[in-house]
């Protein structure tokens, strides 16, 4: 995933709810759902969606009263800036495990390079 | 980085009516958008001429258009006519910087534009240590 898809999937309303949802505690997608009023199909696809970019991960696997198993996910991401200066956009990810970009400064489209 | 430049610039609005942090940082996001700033920066522009450099559909582009210009980041300044007879807007961003914070499981937006005027999205700039970034 490209660094402009990423900020443009944090700006996402579903996916900024569940990035904050998720940030201090590991959190079940039917709880996300239900406390954040995201339609439950939709709260499936974002996390499958933000676990595939690197943002998500399944943190525990729980076992219900019932007996289903149930996944719990929390964010790895710690930070996200996105600043335009000069008619460039630069953006800078910091995540919770090594990665390549953590901590860069990435410039995305400019006003002379587009 | 000229993150200096946040610290004191000009006088802040108050949080603009209706607008919360998400839906200004998606003014930025969003591809459209995003172009149309670019396009517009420093430079007078008319929606068609948009449309096609950037590969925008003309509709989309139009209703892009007005959004930012009701947002007050890009603005009108010129109303030419054409050799058929017709008006055409020239567009200019009104943009400088922007920032958009996503920290802490929170996300904040702040934008200054190039009257001085800043305005901010999702609560407290104050102390924050922009420098350190």
């Amino acid at each position: 995933m490209r660094e402009k898809d990423i900020s443009r999937l944090l700006t996402d309303e579903y996916a900024e709810r569940i990035l904050s949802a998720t940030q201090a505690n590991p959190r079940s997608v039917q709880e996300i759902s239900d406390k954040h009023d995201i339609p439950i199909a939709a709260c499936y696809r974002k996390i499958h969606e933000l676990e595939g970019a690197g943002f998500l991960r399944c943190a525990e696997i729980v076992t219900t009263p019932k007996g289903k198993t149930m996944k719990l996910y929390r964010s790895l991401l710690k930070s996200a800036h996105l600043v335009y200066e000069d008619g460039v956009f630069r953006v800078k990810f910091d995540f919770d495990y090594e990665k390549d970009i953590n901590g860069k400064w990435i410039e995305l489209n400019g006003a002379r390079t587009l | 980085m000229g993150f200096e430049s946040v610290e004191n610039g000009g006088p802040v609005l108050p949080e603009n009516d209706g607008m919360n942090p998400l839906e200004a940082s998606q003014l930025l996001t969003d591809e459209y958008s995003a172009k149309i700033l670019l396009a517009t920066y420093k430079r007078r522009i008319s929606a068609q001429e948009i449309s096609q450099r950037y590969g925008i559909p003309i509709a989309a582009c139009y209703r892009k258009i007005r959004t930012l210009e009701e947002a007050g980041l890009i603005q009108c300044v010129d109303r030419i006519l054409t050799q058929k007879g017709k008006r055409k807007n020239l567009y200019t961003s009104c943009l400088k910087n922007a920032y958009i914070f996503f920290e802490n499981g929170r996300l904040r937006a702040r934008f200054q534009l190039a009257t001085g005027a800043v305005r901010d999205f999702g609560g407290d700039w104050n102390g924050v240590d922009l420098l350190k970034q």
